[in-house]
């Protein structure tokens, strides 16, 4: 109690500080139409909601010193559930991203506590990033990833090179939760070091990864690299990819891609996914009856879980976005128009997303938002849902 | 034809290539070098907020940081867009949102985006990215100015062609037609200096007012006064944007 203090004290004496908050509340509507498959029959697996109404309280604090920052971004959240007619309620919360950063040097910085810290040049998938879920296949751009807990060393030298080193740490509870959609993942420690060069401003990037998790019943390594090339205004080219151990064999994970901007700003995206470790037609079609025989929360979780990991062995993705079309109404602001499709080659099942999200007066933004799957009945993106369709506002203060 | 005609018709063309000669030692380089001064470029280390107004909107305000080509931009205003960081390593774009998994490349050609473009955020480095001549002399605001014509050496610039208005006295930019690659004018620009660079009496950039010409729609960016700073170039790394 008397440290808590002292820390207090030394956190309030005069010296150059500064506090910046942001407050926002999120509404969201959504209304989803469940799919009927072998995996998830008359939805008595997942019991996914067919509607919900949630609403969410985010706020965004900062407090840097000279030789210290503090992110806090905690999140409480309260919802109104339908699952199979009946109505179910729930409440949580929870930090989105909680840390501290010590900027020991300009160059050297150490972090510590719940953060997320991306890389990787396709929009699908990162996959030299083995400490976020493979894919965040999610239609609402309010949607937010939680952070991991680690502890972090960032050293650059110039704007050109970094080296990064992580390592993860055992969590807290994710979340304090009365319902969730999805069990947190069981503690895998995990290790990993970034090197990254860029050459002639950013046109030219290029990165390695590797570093190891620990599972049970031993301890795997990764290796990986990414990189892209700015051809022109118009044109990038990118890739990203990793060989992971297991079993003493390797199977490798990997995306490339290609983006295309045209003239008024839209722009074009075409990834290609492989999945080494992924399943065959004939593999998923088993796992299917596996589930259905099931009726454990277990199963119903990693189900439910599929809009974070891929199960299969091919993707093909397509992604268009556009911000500030000039066909929208000039008191929009910032509108952003998106539409993303993902498709299994390995049992013909499609995804698609879309919606576009508006802001209005500085401080409110709403978006409509809607998802389709299509496909052969209980192929992996029509597992779950066959469609839905979301509205949702955001006041920011 | 007449010898005389044909004298009289070529007689504007020999008087244009005789401007540069009229500019003193000055060439179309050495003054788009002078004048980007005045607007941020090629600096070694500065700070300064500016303020970005369009039509009836409520303003968006940064906190700029430059040195050299890299720029970074950090919105403070309004409430919806605080905490968005963009980063200009030379040409290339990337954005930041707070909460986000990983800061998101931008094309290019989304610096155009926006009633100001985004590379209008992003300082000026006008010496360093386009081929000048000198067009003709005009006066602007009852100031004697170089018309000059600007032409990206590159494609990856905000604009491809600018015609630009600079005064003879003291090197400012004062004036700014950026054309589409048809050569019309798309966008219209005006700039007011009301402030000094820390340590000299050069003055600098305080307003630029954009007008889109098929809209009429007029984006005001207010420039705050800049304060000298030591920045690192780590500042410009994209991978330290998050941590």
């Amino acid at each position: 109690m008397r440290a808590l203090f002292f820390i207090a004290a030394f956190l309030i004496a005069p010296q150059a500080w500064a506090l910046e908050t942001t407050t926002s509340l999120l509404f969201q509507s959504e209304g989803r139409l469940i799919s009927d498959s072998k995996a998830n029959p008359g939805n008595r697996v997942a019991r996914l909601p067919a509607r919900l109404v949630q609403v969410e309280g985010r706020v965004d604090a900062n407090y840097s010193l000279p030789w210290l920052e503090i992110v806090a971004r905690p999140r409480v959240e309260a919802g109104l559930y339908w699952v199979n007619g009946v109505s179910e309620n729930s409440a949580a919360g929870f930090f989105q991203e909680a840390y501290l950063r010590a900027p020991v040097t300009e160059d050297f910085s150490i972090t510590a506590g719940r953060l997320q810290f991306g890389w990787g040049p396709a929009e699908s998938v990162s996959p030299s990033n083995w400490m976020v879920p493979e894919i965040q296949w999610q239609p609402s751009p309010y949607y937010e990833q939680l952070g991991v807990y680690r502890v972090q060393a960032n050293l650059s030298a110039g704007q050109d090179f970094s080296l990064i080193l992580i390592n993860e740490f055992q969590p807290l509870p994710d979340r304090l939760d009365s319902r969730s959609e999805v069990v947190p993942e069981s503690f895998r420690k995990r290790a990993l070091a970034k090197a990254e060069w860029s050459w002639d401003s950013g046109n030219y990037i290029l990165g390695f990864t590797g570093g190891r998790e620990r599972l049970q019943p031993g301890e795997l390594w990764r290796g990986g690299a990414y990189g892209s090339i700015t051809i022109s205004d118009a044109w990038q080219i990118y890739g990203d990819g990793v060989a992971r151990e297991t079993a003493n064999t390797w199977k490798s994970f990997s995306v490339l891609g290609v983006r295309y901007t045209a003239e008024g700003g839209a722009e074009f995206r075409l990834e290609g996914i492989h999945r080494g470790e992924g399943l065959t037609r004939d593999q998923r079609a088993n796992q299917a009856l596996l589930f259905s025989r099931a009726n454990d929360s277990t199963l119903a979780a990693l189900l439910a879980a599929q809009f974070e990991r891929l199960q299969g062995r091919e993707y093909a993705y397509a992604a268009f976005r556009w911000a500030n079309p000039p066909f929208l109404p000039g008191n929009f602001q910032t509108p952003i128009l998106f539409l993303r499709a993902l498709h299994s080659l390995s049992d013909h099942s499609t995804s698609f997303l879309g919606g576009v999200e508006v802001g209005f007066l500085g401080y409110f933004s709403t978006t409509l938002y809607g998802a389709v799957a299509t496909g052969p009945t209980g192929g992996e993106l029509k597992n779950l849902y066959d469609g839905m369709f979301g509205v949702a506002g955001k006041v920011t203060f | 034809m007449m010898a005389r005609e044909v004298f009289l018709m070529r007689l504007p063309f020999c008087l244009l290539l005789l401007i540069p000669l009229a500019a003193g030692a000055q060439t179309p380089a050495s003054i788009l070098e002078k004048s980007d001064r005045s607007r941020g470029g090629a600096s070694s280390g500065i700070s300064w907020k500016i303020s970005l107004k369009a039509g009836e909107s409520q303003a968006s305000e940064y906190d700029v940081k430059v040195k050299g080509v890299n720029v970074l931009a950090k919105c403070t205003a309004p409430a919806r867009q605080k905490g968005e960081t963009f980063l200009f390593n030379d040409r290339n774009l990337w954005i930041h949102k707070p909460g986000l998994k990983k800061p998101v490349s931008l094309s290019p050609r989304q610096r155009l985006s926006g009633q100001a473009a985004n590379g209008d955020i992003a300082t000026t480095n006008y010496a360093r990215d386009y081929e000048a001549k000198v067009e003709d002399e005009e006066t602007v605001g009852g100031k004697p100015a170089w018309k000059l014509f600007l032409q990206a050496k590159e494609k990856n610039v905000t604009y491809d062609k600018i015609r630009y208005w600079v005064t003879k006295k003291d090197f400012l930019g004062v004036k700014a037609e950026f054309l589409t690659l048809e050569g019309k004018p798309f966008k219209l620009a005006n700039f007011t200096y009301g402030h000094t660079l820390p340590g000299s009496k050069v003055p600098f950039v305080s307003q630029m007012e954009i007008r889109d010409v098929s809209s009429g729609e007029t984006t005001t960016i207010t420039y705050g006064a800049p304060r000298a700073e030591e920045i690192g170039d780590s500042l410009f790394n994209v991978n330290n944007l998050q941590r």
